[in-house]
This record gives structure tokens, sequence and C-alpha cells, in this order.
């Protein structure tokens, strides 16, 4: 049971037997699945086989909260986003319904009585700004499935600290409870962590390391209401960095901010690179406009093909460009920043950051222009939105695996899986390892933590479950059964 | 959700036999001009446009910016199929009549349309995720050794890397790379494609209306030809909401060639000819060329003699006072007792300018009854 950090990696990979938790006295549960992160993904994946009839017995959800959506609704908030905020997603795109049909659209328009969210759904990629939920619909949709399929009954609240193969096949699951550990065998096992947090690029990480103390400089992530309420009181200068919805979000808070307490707000706006039109995009003020994460294309269609096919250097490659930060075109946005660019308070500021520092009084961040000359902002604060981290070795759990087993990660800092999400080295006997999410980053997909790629994960996972004896495949009876038990509201 | 080829390939011919096959069975019996073999054929030939019709949109899914089919797309798509289908049907020479073709197609479209939205989702969860396709192939992809250091293969990929900065320019990993500047061209192109489709269509659709063409006396003889071309023409300027008065009325084939008079209707409801050698036109009726039928009444001893020989194709021809003629075609002739005067069928109202010639015996009580329709109208007399 105990195993020692510095193990070396060729060393004969670390298997648990029953017989070592048992002298360890650690009760052991007996499940067919556990999924690991208990949010969005691992519901997706519930979602799935509680449809197609796999009792919850069968299933363990570990997680840190005992609510799908908390994890969701949590970075929502920290982004300044109210109940009525549109996410980046599309109507079809619905996380409780495994069919996608009746839309949010659907939902919205019979709700305010107004043919406004379908004619945006129709007018889609053509015209407009597209049909979106609200944060509010999802979340509460969410929680309505959470207590349809029975979700409180298989989760406790209690995240996992590791995941061990068992000897004879299958895996093994250890938590802390009330101080002691409880061990629950699985036959298999799903990983959807998400994000370990806020990116912390090299720049941020040596400025924490050389100024400990200083709060000047903070993620998008992070909680930022009360800051954003002091710079608005007082006026201040602001940096904010990054191209991506997440810096909207700020912007818009802090024109918000601005225009409620009328101080001296400005906003220095330092982006990486001024789209040049080689992407194809739309783009406007530096951002570069797109519907979702990726084109649409790499969702469901024949890039998605495409991508899956592709070697890995390739995909990568294309992960990276693909998926380089866009925001969706909103015209309230363009009216705010063209709006502020000719009223002098807001500056966008193209370069590289080299290096933040504090000198008491303010922060200082240097950025290497694209035209090699370097400037100096003296500013009041600095959000950084770059993003949330990608490597998912930043776990501790995924961590340990890294050492002990031959899963591996790749150069996008998801664990390295096959087509049908399989974490590949993970297999124990018959037993095996999947992954979704953020989690399985840079594998055969590109959209995987969107909404509908954690449900084209479930669908093929439970696939490949059922062809090895856990749970049945959906067939079209048993999914049109699903479906009308979803609309009527029948608890599984 | 964005589909592939194969999905709407996979997908036409599944809907073209689930609703397909029953849409166009019912519609066979709703529609009156539909016959059940004419519906087979047109699902057929609808479907075998629409794979056609499927690779043309899938070329140009592919060359707009983010490779997408917006849901519009999906809707226009009635008119370039519903059309197209029409065209080659009247070629096959198997087409119902326009209408009845576009209702039938757009029953037929609909139902796909909602069964793509509704249904399909519902029975095969996987299909809107796999780009429209009901056939998944499920195959686990060969596995490569996971390596632990991605630097050593970075190297053995340089040449591989060095054609990256022609593919960034797209979000294609293929051939079919998108140009920069051209983001909302094919968007563009596709909207002026199907309404110029529509606008060459359009004339090609209105020149259907048979009756000119259909006209046996008009459709042989070198000479004819010219002159079919200036009636048509004329025939399409025919304003039948004026009323110009007739002035004579020639019927050589019932050796008919008289002056018209005018006649007003007696208080006892008769209506008799005010002198027996000339016919007289109904004044209070339509006048010939208007819409609406037009009544000459005259004697059958007299002047109206030859009207028992008219037979339904016979021509004849009405001058009217400003000059212009108009000829009409006899329908049919019927013989009746004045006591059985079919009214409705002669005055009955019409939006067709029609020609009714009642010859009258005042001895037997029998009536002799020319119908006909107008055929085509010339503005100044011309030499026949």
């Amino acid at each position: 049971m105990t195993t020692i950090p510095e193990q070396a990696a060729d060393a004969p990979e670390r298997l648990v037997s029953d017989e070592q938790l048992d002298a360890a006295r650690i009760p052991v549960t007996r499940v067919g699945l556990a999924t690991i992160g208990g949010g969005l993904g691992s519901f997706a994946l519930v979602d799935r086989l509680r449809v197609a009839g796999v009792p919850a017995e069968e299933i363990a959800v570990l997680g840190a909260h005992t609510s799908p959506g908390a994890a969701f609704q949590a970075r929502c908030t920290a982004l300044g986003m109210t109940d009525d905020s549109r996410l980046r997603s599309d109507a079809t795109a619905r996380i409780d319904n495994l069919w996608g049909f009746p839309g949010y659209a659907g939902g919205e328009a019979r709700r305010t009585r107004s043919l406004r969210p379908l004619t945006r759904q129709l007018l889609q990629g053509v015209a407009g700004e597209g049909s979106s939920p609200t944060v509010a619909t999802v979340r509460a949709a969410l929680d309505k499935e959470a207590r349809r399929i029975g979700w409180p009954l298989m989760t406790s609240g209690i995240p996992a600290d590791y995941l061990f193969k068992r000897d004879a096949g299958g895996y093994f699951v250890i938590c802390r409870k009330k101080g002691g550990m409880v061990a629950i065998r699985c036959d298999h096992v799903h990983l959807a962590l998400g994000a370990p947090g806020p990116r912390t690029t090299p720049e941020v990480a040596a400025y924490r390391e050389a100024f400990p103390g200083s709060t000047r400089l903070t993620s998008a992530y992070d909680d930022n209401a009360a800051v954003l309420r002091q710079l608005a009181n007082r006026g201040a200068n602001v940096v904010v960095r990054g191209a991506g919805p997440a810096a909207v979000q700020l912007l818009e808070q802090l024109a918000a901010g601005r225009i409620r307490h009328g101080r001296d707000l400005h906003i220095w706006h330092v982006v990486r690179s001024w789209p040049d039109g080689s992407t194809g995009h739309d783009q406007r003020l530096g951002f570069r406009h797109q519907a979702l994460d990726f084109p649409r294309a790499a969702y469901t269609g024949a890039l998605r093909d495409e991508l899956r096919r592709a070697a890995e250097e390739e995909r990568l490659d294309a992960f990276e460009r693909l998926g380089a930060p866009t925001t969706p075109r909103r015209k309230a946005v363009d009216e705010l920043l063209d709006g502020a660019r000719a009223a002098g308070w807001y500056d966008a500021v193209v370069g590289e950051v080299e290096s933040f520092a504090d000198d008491g009084a303010q922060i200082a961040t240097r950025v290497l222009l694209q035209n090699g000359e370097r400037m100096t902002i003296a500013a009041d604060h600095v959000f950084d939105a770059t993003g949330l981290e990608t490597d998912a070795g930043q776990h501790a759990l995924v961590a340990d695996l890294l050492a002990f087993s031959p899963v591996a990660t790749n150069r996008l800092g998801g664990l390295r899986t096959t087509p049908d999400w399989t974490v590949e080295g993970g297999d124990s006997g018959d037993g095996r390892m999947f992954a979704s999410g953020r989690t399985a980053r840079g594998g055969h997909y590109g959209p995987v933590d969107s909404f509908t790629g954690l449900q084209q994960a479930a669908l093929s996972i439970a696939d490949t479950l059922a062809t090895a004896g856990f749970g049945e495949r959906l067939s079209p009876l048993r999914s049109a059964r699903g479906w009308l038990q979803w609309i009527g509201g029948k608890s599984l | 959700m964005t589909p592939t080829l194969a999905g709407r390939v996979q997908t036409r011919l599944a809907l073209a036999l689930v609703p397909g096959v029953p849409v166009a069975l019912a519609a066979a019996g709703l529609l009156d001009h539909l016959t059940l073999g004419r519906a087979l054929i047109g699902l057929l030939v609808i479907t075998v446009l629409g794979l056609v019709w499927d690779a043309a949109y899938q070329a140009l899914q592919d060359r707009r910016w983010d490779r997408d089919w917006p849901p519009l797309l999906t809707l226009l798509s009635w008119v370039p199929e519903a059309c197209a289908s029409w065209l080659a049907l009247n070629a096959l020479g198997s087409a119902a009549p326009r209408g009845t073709h576009l209702v039938f197609f757009t029953l037929l479209w609909s139902a796909a349309l909602l069964v793509r939205a509704a249904v399909l989702p519902v029975l095969l969860p996987h299909w809107r995720h796999e780009g429209q396709r009901l056939v998944v192939a499920r195959a686990r992809a060969a596995i490569p050794a996971p390596a632990r250091a991605p630097e050593a293969t970075t190297t053995a990929e340089e040449p591989a890397a060095e054609e990256a900065p022609a593919r960034s320019r797209g979000f294609s990993l293929g051939a079919l790379g998108l140009r920069p500047g051209t983001p909302r061209f094919a968007t563009v192109a596709l909207f002026v494609g199907v309404f110029g489709a529509v606008l060459l269509l359009a004339p090609l659709l209105g020149h259907d209306t048979p009756p000119p063409a259909a006209d046996p006396r008009l459709t042989h003889g070198e000479e004819h030809q010219a002159m079919k071309v200036e009636r048509v023409r004329r025939l399409h300027a025919w304003d039948t909401t004026k009323r110009v008065l007739p002035a004579y009325v020639e019927f050589p084939a019932a050796g008919v060639d008289t002056r018209l008079g005018m006649t007003l209707m007696k208080e006892n409801g008769v209506l008799v000819t005010p002198d027996p050698r000339h016919a007289a036109w109904y004044g209070q009726g339509a006048a010939p060329g208007q819409r609406g039928p037009a009544v000459v009444i005259g004697s059958t001893d007299a002047i109206f003699q030859g009207l028992a020989h008219a037979k339904a194709g016979q021509q004849l021809r009405v001058v009217r006072t400003d000059g212009s003629r108009v000829a009409f075609t006899v329908d049919r002739v019927m013989t009746v007792d004045a006591r059985a005067f079919p009214t409705q069928e002669v005055y009955g109202a019409t939006r067709r300018p029609l020609l009714r010639l009642v010859g009258y015996d005042a001895e037997s009580g029998r009536n002799t009854i020319v119908f006909a329709h107008a055929a085509w109208v010339t503005a100044a007399p011309m030499e026949d």
C-alpha cells in the first residue's frame, strides 16, 4: 500500500491487491463504474448510463461537490456572469438532455412568449448573434435532470485521492472519509477532472514568487468583485491581458463600473497578436470572432473526421491553432469598445508580456511590442485572463498515475487517449480507464470540454462499456423510451 | 449540427424510404392530378437529384469559412430542389402539373425536415454528433506506443512541420483550404446562386401554359408559326376587363357573316332580334372579348340557318368597333327545347372571355346553342 514517490519510471507497474487493502484495514465498496470529477463530464456519462438502465448502485461519483453544476456555476460567478448572462454555447447542445431535442431555444421562446430565440437560432451562422442559453437556464435544467437520475444516490461529495490498478483487474479508488480511508473497487473508471485552476504563465509565476504578498495581480477566474468595485470607485489604470471571452467579460465589468462611478478608469488591453485576417475569422478591435470555442465543423462536421484521423503531431498543431482565443461577436461589446476607444480610456497594446514588477504603489507590466520595442505600463491592477490551466498533471491524482503507471500526457497537457476515449496504458485486466473533458485535451477530438464534446464522449464511452458488459447499448427503442421518460419528467 | 457528406447521403436515402414512401402514397391519394406511379417516380427523381444537391451543398460548405451549414441554408434548399426536380420530371415527361408537384415536393420536404429535427435525434442519439451519419464505423484505432518524451519525435516530424504554415490559413487539414478574405463570400455566392436559379427558372416555368401551342390549327403550317408568336404576344397583352362593342360576327363554317345589332331583354324575360336578317348581341351581358359570356342571338330560319352544321373545334371571329378582332373556338354545339333552356350554362358568370351563339326557331321552339371560347385577339385588322 505504501508507495515511494521517487520510484523509478522503469520499475514494474504499481498494482494493488485485495490483501494489501485488507492488511491496511481499508473498507472496500464494490461498484461497476467510478467516475472521478463529479462535474459536467461525470454528469454527461452518468446521465447516458442511467438513461440506458444502469442502476444507481452500480455507479459511484467522486468529487468535491454534491451538485454536478457546482464547479461550473463557481467559474461563471467568478467571471462576473449573472444568471441572465449568455453562455458561449449552442441552443441544441444541452448537457441535461442527451438528445438535444427540444433545445434551449424552444423553451426560452415558450417562457418569454417571443419568437426571438427561435429566429436567432434559425439565422445562426448567417446573421445575428445566434441563440445561446443563459447561465440560469442551464443550471436549472441541470439540477432538474440530476434529481431525476438520482445523482444524490451516487455521490457523497468526497473527492478521490488515489487511483490504483487492482492486480486481478479493475481499479481501486481511495478517498478520505472522516479521517480514515475508504476504497471503492470498480471494474471501470472514468476521469473528468476539469481544469485544475487558472493558468499560471511563467511571468505570473515569477511575479508571485518575487512579490508573494501582492494582491495587484489576479486571474480572471479569481473572485474579483471587491477589486473591481474598489477600482471603479477610485479611478485607476488597469491592465487586462488576454483576448478571450474572460477578457471581454472583465472589460464589460470595468466599463460598467466606470459609467456607474464616473471615475477615470483607464484600460490597457494587452493582446499577443493583432488579427491580420490570416485565419479567416471575422475580426474587430483586436478580437477574432467565432461563435464557439472551435469552428463548428470541428464539433460534428468534416473537420472532426479529419482531426480524428490525423497523426498526433499534426492534430496537436491543429488543436493549438483552432483553439486559439476567439470570442463570440456581440454588438454591445463592439459598441462599448468603439466608444471607449473614441473617448480615449481604452487602449490596446499588442505584444508579449515579459515580466511584472511591483514598486510598492503600482504594478509595472513590461511588454515586448510587435515592432521590437519595449513598453512599460504602470497600473494599479493587472487582470490575467489567459485562461485555465491545461496540464492535467496538476491534479494530484493524475500526477500519481503518471508517476506509477504507463499513462502519459500529450504536449497539450491532457492524458493520451484513443479515439474511443480510453486512456492509453490505463487498462487493468478487463477494466478500462476513460477520460473526457479537459482531462482528455489533445486527444482525438477538438472541443472536448464543450457540452457537445462531453456528450459525444459519454455516448462513445457508454457504448464501449456496453461492449465490455457494463450497461446496455442505446438501441433506438431504448433511446425513445428514455426520451419519453425525460420529457415526462419520470424519475429513474 | 454540421453535417458531413456521408451523413447527408445516408440520411437522405433513409428519409426517402421512411417518411418518403408513406408521404408519397398519401399525397397520391390526396392530390387530384397526382397518380400513384407519378408520385413514386417523383420521389425517386427527387431523391436521386437530392444526392447531387448534397454533393453540391457539401462542396459549398467546405468552402465556407468555418465549414458549417447554418439552419437557414437547410430551409433555403427548398428552392433549388423543388425547381430542379420539376424540370427533371418535365424533361422525363412524367411531371404532374406545376402546382401539384410543388405541393407534393413540399409535403415530402417538410416531412423529412420534421423527422430530422425531432425524430432522428431521439431514436439515434449519435446521429447528430457523427455528422448525421446513420451508420458509424466503430474501429478502435491502432494505439501507438505511449511516448514518454515527445521531444524525441519532433525531429522526425520536421518535414511535416514545414507545410504547417500553408495549412494554417483555413480550418482544414485537407486540400480544401479557405483563402483569407472570403469568409462571407461563400454565403453571398450561395444566395446569388439560389436567387439566380429562381430568376432563370421562372420564365421556363411560366411558359408551360400550353393553350396556344396545343391548339391544333396553330401548330401546323409554316406561315402560322410567325403569326402564332404574334398572337401569343397579343393574347398576353389582352385586357379582358375592357368592354369593346362588337360590330360583325364571321363564322365561315356556318355561312354566317353579319352585322351585329344590340338587343335588350324584354319585360317578360324574352330575348328577340329586332331585325331577323341580322344577328343581335345581348347588350346587358358581356361584350365579346370581355370576361364573361357574350351572347349573340339570331333566327335559325334566316341568318343562323347554318348553325346546325357547326362543330367543335371550328373557328369564328368577332370584329369589334375599335377594329380589333377576337377569334373564338367552338367548344360544343347543343340543340335544346326553349322550355329547357340551359340558362346557367349560357349566362353563368365566368372569368374567361366566352361567346354563345343562340339560334332560335320561333315555330318549333328549338334553340341551337354554340358554345365557344376566345382563342386570341388582334389589335388591328389582319390580312388572312
